[in-house]
């Protein structure tokens, strides 16, 4: 077994299972421990310029991720014409650099900052570094490795595919630059930490929001309830 | 949870991906001809031709070559690839090889067996004269196929995902395959050419468009427009155009959030002290 085989091929499962494992055990056993433990209270404005465009920039690469995952087809049709495909490719590296530029005014706050090293632990710096490895090599593949919205359905998406079909494919990695191959590989590091680090926060993102049934705040009824018995005029309105 | 059984876990998962392992490994094929013949016939007979013919000026014969007995020469060009002219019962080969080290080891020791056979094969059988090209492809629809606006009917990707070619590409070109500008002469022509992207032999082409290969007509094609793309303007951006917009996006976005959002980065010291 080649060390390809080995990176590729076998330490996802090793990733998964990991991922799977430690996450119901640890939702079963520690339920309040499924936290990334804010530190907004210890120190907001920096948070601001770093958790936002840190999140927003990610999620929405990873949801383009995920998309070329699930239809390939559409991406290689939208690519068709070069002008769709300089725009996609563009948009990508701005949320590319988006989320690098948050996830460094991140790292600058926490080793910094006195209150937020206080409450860092030495897992919280290394999901940092895994993180911001991966938004690097993604940033190095958009613009030393253009086009990797056309070629990452040919190469990464057969590949991530047989991963999930339990027919790995590693081959697919061995021949790609480093810069590739370092984005894949910190990926399954990635979900091999996320049980074990505030990464296992992602797991509550509020997607049953998109479907609840919607709900109205009232906060004030202009409703004769409301007044005030003593005098005939209604209650100022308070915010 | 404790540390320990946090590593516990891991270790289990490991041992369940050690007991998993034997289904990754490739299936051991017998060190014999028989087995080599298939493999030779997966990945060499697109450019060696079947029964190590050759092809005229680019790839040179296998059949009745004196250097195919040599299997410490066979495995090395197998492994390494080659390119460049070398000269095979004395005509002249020029082409580029790439290099098959994807092959495990059980496979290139079964072909170099299957190469050593072809080397006793009658060489008055080896053609010296090209084929001719039956039918020229259409430059217009090869670029279209090239550039992805026409897919590969068998599904197999744009060539533009990863390569250059002539004058597509602006904002720098493609630029994780190399630039195919020259491919056609430096396969030797429309056949050659023709040959190799029937079963492309690149580590990275090959596991894309084995299951997936490219049509006769759509390599017709390609290799019509790959024949004129020398005559066709480059592209000049190095690339720095995507880098541009790709900062000029980052710009609108940070810009927006110093905008919008203004409340989010005040804290709570900020709230009470507006609210005074």
């Amino acid at each position: 077994m080649s060390t390809n085989d080995l990176l590729f091929g076998v330490f996802p499962y090793v990733a998964g299972a990991l991922l799977v494992v430690v996450t119901v055990i640890r939702w079963r056993f520690r339920p309040f421990s499924i936290s990334s433990l804010s530190s907004q209270l210890l120190e907001s404005r920096r948070l601001y310029w770093g958790s936002v465009p840190f999140h927003w920039g990610l999620s929405t690469i990873l949801v383009g991720h995920f998309v070329a995952l699930i239809i390939p087809r559409g991406f290689e049709i939208w690519n068709g014409a070069p002008l769709r495909l300089y725009l996609l490719e563009a948009t990508g590296l701005a949320l590319g650099l988006w989320a690098a530029f948050g996830i460094g005014v991140l790292a600058y706050r926490r080793f910094t900052n006195a209150r937020i090293r206080a409450v860092s632990s030495t897992m919280d710096f290394v999901v940092l570094g895994v993180v911001a490895l991966q938004i690097f090599s993604g940033v190095w593949i958009a613009v030393g490795y253009r086009w990797g919205s056309f070629w990452g359905t040919s190469v990464f998406v057969p590949y991530v595919r047989s991963i999930l079909t339990f027919d790995p494919k590693p081959e697919y990695v061995d021949p790609l630059p480093f810069a590739l191959q370092l984005h894949a590989f910190t990926f399954w590091v990635f979900l091999a930490l996320m049980p074990f680090t505030r990464l296992v926060h992602i797991i509550t993102l509020p997607l049953g929001y998109l479907t609840r049934p919607w709900q109205r705040v009232v906060r004030m009824r202009e409703s004769p309830a409301v007044y005030h018995p003593a005098s005939e005029k209604p209650l100022e309105r308070q915010h | 949870m404790s540390t320990r059984l946090f590593l516990g876990v891991g270790f289990l998962a490991l041992l369940l991906t050690a007991a998993s392992l034997p289904a990754h490994a490739s299936a051991p094929l017998a060190q014999d001809a028989a087995a080599g013949a298939q493999v030779y016939a997966d990945n060499c007979a697109s450019c060696h031709q079947p029964g190590g013919l050759g092809l005229v000026g680019t790839f040179p014969p296998l059949a009745g070559n004196p250097s195919a007995a040599d299997s410490t020469y066979v495995e090395e060009v197998v492994r390494n690839g080659l390119s460049g002219a070398i000269e095979v019962l004395d005509v002249t080969y020029d082409g580029t090889m790439a290099s098959f080290s994807n092959l495990s080891d059980d496979e290139i020791a079964s072909v170099v067996a299957y190469v050593a056979t072809l080397a006793d094969v009658d060489p008055t059988a080896v053609p010296t004269e090209q084929p001719e090209v039956v039918e020229p492809g259409d430059i217009g629809e090869g670029r279209d196929l090239f550039i992805g606006s026409d897919r590969l009917a068998n599904g197999g990707g744009a060539c533009v995902g990863c390569h250059t070619a002539g004058d597509v590409g602006n904002l720098g070109g493609w630029s994780l395959g190399p630039d195919i500008t020259n491919s056609h002469d430096a396969l030797g022509g429309e056949v050659g050419l023709a040959a190799w992207l029937s079963s492309p032999a690149s580590a990275t082409m090959r596991p894309i468009f084995n299951d997936r290969p490219m049509t006769d007509d759509e390599i017709a094609d390609i290799v019509a427009f790959l024949g004129d793309a020398p005559t066709q303007s480059k592209p000049t951006d190095p690339g720095d155009g995507l880098i541009y917009a790709g900062v000029a996006g980052l710009i609108v976005l940070i810009g927006g959030m110093a905008i919008a959002w203004r409340g989010m980065r005040q804290t709570y010291v900020d709230v009470l002290r507006s609210k005074r």
